[in-house]
């Protein structure tokens, strides 16, 4: 059981990463995140079902189109809404994930489309278990991108920039940093992460236009846990949720239903407890 | 002075009586348009109540947690204890409030972004329990028994009420010394408090008036439309319809959060029945656009106009932008 | 005080515009006959209300070419958005302003409780597609011109359970998904399951579009029943039948119940073998559904994937048909000719209406069974429509 909970925590953790980093550099909450991601998920499936792309060869594809696009999308509004209260911010990127979950809709209709990658249902066996090959993929990309965007962020120039940004905005503009062009950066990657991650639903799962509030939500749980724009602590949040989901689907009769229940409670109990987050 | 009061009290009270009269007759001619004004107030109610909170800097996203609770406490108490309709939508306020005021104090440490994700939390706590509680209908839903024998006039009456009882209140706020508190609190609470503002005192208290109207009305639609389910009424929308109204229409006023609501409602309806399928489309557009162009919101516009407009003597700051 | 002044005044002039606007109403004498539709075409069960809108046209298509009555049918499609409050909007709508002679549409519960509630008030013939709960029924039990087409949960549950005895299994277990869907299901069960002879091993519930469902699987893997009864979305079939294989639960037989299928499942090797329960597949070899089947695909293009699309083509087809045998639009006559309705059309089972346990005016009570077999939905239950056999246990593996 512990194996399942740490396997689904990859997913989780690729999901909630992008996020962290809008929030952790930025100071934006994206509502519409889940939308990115479900945009990421289609667009693997399209790859796949047009050109037989794996979604994950098609990877650095992707995450370049949703890179540009969440550029775009920072550049034509969340850039206007930096310095205003973050109840618009909230409702800008309200408002964007209706209008992207529509223009979804409208596009590739409401149906739920399944990319039949030849390797979804395989397993290998370890010892006593068997464990999914698409879950084990993504957890191992979901570790290496946390860890190679936390390494990012501590070695490169780049990395530096964004985190002296989101320490000290004013700052950071006075020590020559462009500080409108590191959002801009932020925001791109953050968007690009949630592609990729809707790139792995794509290889595991199926995809629809409503697939993306249930992982913004997911998302939203995992940062709190971490606490708000912390990026490493979010693969042990992520650990968390999903041992804690595991443990309640498996041993409470009729966990299924509760495990949700148990996930918001926790995030309750946080915020109440240590608003700043279990692992800072 | 004396005589501009007369002429705005007169005025008022026909305003209230159209308003009154008008939807019974159109009754008999237009039911459709009771039916939509019903709609609109409900939505209403819910924006104002929601903003009220607001105006103490608390963004929450629980306004669904007290409007379930309100409909789920007097649908309960009605179908299984056997008490009137009137008894279990007082009684449905007054779980709303216990409800707010426990959550109130909770949350009392958190601000913005974290206060919005407790909130949030504590209603999906809610929704998942009454969906797994055998007690309350589980996920099947229960079905309510309907208010006034299901007499529509009679029903927009009470909704109207309600509706009419909340802007005295919120109006009031507005005007009494509960402003100064509430904005202060709004734009720095660690000054509030030297400046001698009981600041748990008027942050639960906004709780609890907003929980009252929220689970009020979460009663009446159960006792109108006649079926609540944990999915519909602790709904994710129901908590976002409730701030996108105020924000539309411009927030901390009493004006602003009625007209955000009128307009959207009746907006969605011209959009719904021209546009059909892809109308929400247009809805996200306006809304994204809304905020980037109009940040004080329909009452920020008007401020501006009027401000244009040169006239002596205008008392006191109005279309306040939002946030400040 | 201003503000206030200005917002009452505000609500009043738009009220006032927006009736002024409509004041005047049209007296439709010779005018087509009207039919009005309440279906979600927005929202979560957009995709199933698109498909009957789909249904509609080519029913319309149909029916204007002979007219009814020597007049054509106009039909009005109202979204109610999935919200009751719309659609009790859209029902006084459609009645008191657009003068419909017939309501025909419906889908979810809440909206047709909302909307029943209102026709209570002011009966018209109500032909409704729409809401499984039996909660409808009993608030319609007496409503005489209320006819509903769709199978009410325990038609699903008995044809279900009635299917699983026929395939010779001893004992199932309950994957269900935590919302109205699978709880009503899980209702159901126990005693339909006992009546026909079927042990329930466990009941078990997830969360509908829950990527990781293994810990569930694990579960019912380990009670070692005959069949997995499966009680979720399209989307949920995804993570079932990949993750079953998975942890290598391999039951006899597994019974899924969405809706509809995601688009390419067909391709999926992991859920071949898997059954299904639905009123209706698109694999459906009645000559009717056949002709269904390749006039939807020259108009529309594409396959259709929801049974809702011939439930409401056949939905305005026999209101159609009513109405001519009625000779006129009169209430009275028209649920009476509705009464005396016999049709066989794509659904593949004669249609008509007989008194259910609360309610007047039954259409359809049985849901048809078929297995994927390498891509095709074969039906397998009942047999007199069946177009292949049942492989009992499953030939998984290669």
């Amino acid at each position: 059981m512990l194996i399942f909970g740490v396997l689904r925590s990859g997913l989780y953790s690729l999901t909630s990463v992008g996020l962290a980093l809008s929030v952790g550099v930025i100071g934006i909450v994206n509502f519409a995140h889940g939308e990115f991601l479900m945009l990421g998920a289609f667009l693997g499936y399209w790859l796949f079902v047009s050109y037989g792309v794996d979604p994950l060869a098609a990877i650095p594809i992707g995450a370049a189109a949703i890179f540009l696009l969440g550029g775009a999308v920072y550049q034509l509004s969340i850039r206007r809404v930096l310095r205003a209260p973050e109840l618009n911010q909230m409702l800008l990127t309200f408002g964007l994930s209706i209008f992207l979950q529509n223009l979804a809709i409208i596009l590739w209709t409401g149906d739920p489309r399944v990319a039949t990658v030849s390797y979804k249902a395989e397993a290998l066996a370890v010892g006593p278990f068997t464990l999914g090959v698409p879950q084990l993929v993504v957890f191992g990309l979901a570790m290496a991108l946390t860890i190679g965007l936390y390494a990012v962020l501590g070695g490169t120039r780049v990395g530096k920039a964004m985190r002296a940004v989101a320490q000290n905005r004013l700052g950071a503009s006075l020590l020559g940093i462009d500080v409108d062009r590191i959002y801009l950066l932020a925001f791109g990657l953050s968007t690009a992460l949630a592609g990729i991650a809707g790139m792995m639903i794509t290889l595991q799962l199926s995809v629809s236009p409503f697939i993306g509030l249930l992982y913004t939500l997911k998302a939203f749980a995992i940062m709190v846990i971490a606490g708000l724009g912390n990026i490493n602590g979010v693969i042990y949040a992520s650990l968390v949720l999903g041992l804690s989901e595991a443990f309640v689907e498996f041993y409470v009769p009729q966990g299924g239903g509760w495990a949700e229940g148990v996930f918001f409670f926790l995030i309750l109990v946080v915020l109440l407890v240590r608003p700043r987050g279990l692992f800072r | 002075m004396t005589g501009r009061a007369l002429v705005r009290g007169g005025l008022l009270l026909a305003v209230l009586a159209a308003v009154v009269v008008l939807p019974l007759w159109v009754n008999r001619t237009q039911p459709y348009y009771l039916q939509l004004s019903i709609n609109v107030l409900i939505f209403a109610t819910l924006a104002l109540s929601w903003d009220i909170l607001a105006r103490t800097g608390q963004l929450s996203l629980a306004h669904a947690a007290f409007y379930g609770l309100g409909a789920y406490t007097s649908v309960l108490l009605t179908t299984r204890a056997g008490l009137p309709i009137v008894a279990g939508m007082a009684a449905g306020a007054v779980v709303a409030v216990v409800a707010a005021v426990l959550l109130g104090v909770l949350t009392l440490r958190l601000r913005g972004i974290y206060f919005a994700i407790a909130t949030l939390a504590f209603s999906e706590t809610l929704r998942v329990i009454t969906n797994q509680v055998r007690f309350t209908g589980a996920a099947t839903g229960l079905v309510a028994p309907p208010l006034l024998g299901g007499h529509r006039p009679s029903q927009y009456l009470v909704i109207l009420t309600i509706l009419l009882a909340l802007t005295l209140v919120s109006w009031w706020v507005n005007r009494s010394r509960w402003h100064f508190a509430f904005t202060a609190i709004r734009a720095n609470e660690e000054v509030a408090a030297v400046m001698g503002v009981d600041v748990v005192r008027f942050k639960v208290l906004a709780f609890a008036i907003s929980a009252l109207f929220a689970g009020i009305t979460g009663a009446f639609y159960a006792h109108v439309f006649l079926f609540i389910s944990p999915l519909e009424a602790y709904s994710l929308a129901v908590s976002v319809g409730a701030l996108v109204a105020p924000i539309f229409g411009g927030l901390y006023t009493t004006a602003g959060p009625l007209v955000g609501a009128v307009v959207l409602r009746a907006g969605e309806e011209v959009l719904r029945s021209t546009v059909q399928r892809g109308y929400p489309i247009i809805y996200g557009f306006l809304l994204a656009a809304v905020i980037l162009y109009m940040p004080g919101g329909l009452a920020g516009v008007w401020a501006s106009l009027a401000a244009r407009i040169p006239r002596p003597a205008r008392r006191g700051a109005r279309g306040e932008p939002a946030g400040s | 005080m201003n503000r206030v002044l200005r917002g009452v005044l505000g609500l009043l002039l738009l009220a006032a515009l927006a009736f002024a606007g409509t004041s005047q109403q049209v007296l439709a004498q010779a005018g087509p006959i009207k039919i009005g539709a309440i279906i979600p075409l927005t929202g979560p069960s957009g995709p199933s209300g698109q498909a009957m809108q789909k249904g509609y046209q080519l029913a319309l298509d149909e029916i204007n070419r002979q007219g009814v009555l020597g007049r054509k049918v106009e039909l009005i499609v109202e979204d109610d958005r999935g919200d009751p409050p719309t659609g009790a909007a859209a029902f006084l709508k459609l009645v008191t302003r657009d003068r419909i002679d017939v309501l025909v549409g419906g889908l979810q519960s809440s909206v047709s409780i909302a909307v029943a509630s209102q026709a209570r008030q002011r009966p018209i013939l109500m032909a409704w597609t729409g809401a499984a709960s039996p909660l409808v029924e009993q608030l319609l039990a007496e409503a005489d011109w209320f006819f509903h087409y769709h199978p009410w949960q325990y038609n699903n549950a008995d044809s279900t359970w009635s299917f699983i005895r026929s395939t010779g299994a001893k004992t199932a277990t309950l994957a269900i998904e935590d919302g109205p869907f699978g709880s009503s299901a899980a209702d159901e069960a126990p005693a339909f399951a006992r009546n026909y002879g079927i042990a329930i091993a466990s009941t078990e519930t997830f969360k509908t579009g829950a990527p990781d469902l293994t810990p569930m699987l694990t579960k019912a893997k380990a009670t070692n029943a005959d069949v997995l009864v499966f009680v979720g979305f399209d989307q949920d079939v995804i993570p079932m039948a990949t993750q079953a294989r998975q942890v290598g639960f391999s039951p006899k037989l597994i019974l899924a119940a969405p809706p509809g299928w995601p688009v390419g499942y067909e391709k999926l090797a992991a859920g071949n073998y898997v059954a299904g329960m639905a009123l209706w597949t698109a694999e459906n070899a009645a000559p009717a559904s056949r002709r269904f089947v390749q006039r939807y695909r020259e108009k529309f293009n594409e396959d259709p994937t929801f049974y809702w699309a011939p439930l409401a083509y056949t939905n305005l087809i026999t209101v159609a048909d009513a109405i001519r045998r009625a000779g006129s639009t009169d209430l009275n006559a028209l649920v009476a000719a509705m009464k005396a309705t016999s049709y066989e059309g794509p659904i593949g089972v004669p249609l008509t209406f007989k008194r259910s346990i609360y309610g007047k005016n039954q259409g359809f009570t049985r849901l048809i069974a078929f297995q994927w077999q390498n891509g095709k939905q074969v039906v397998v239950w009942p047999s007199e429509i069946a177009g292949g056999k049942l492989l009992y246990p499953a030939p998984y593996g290669r």
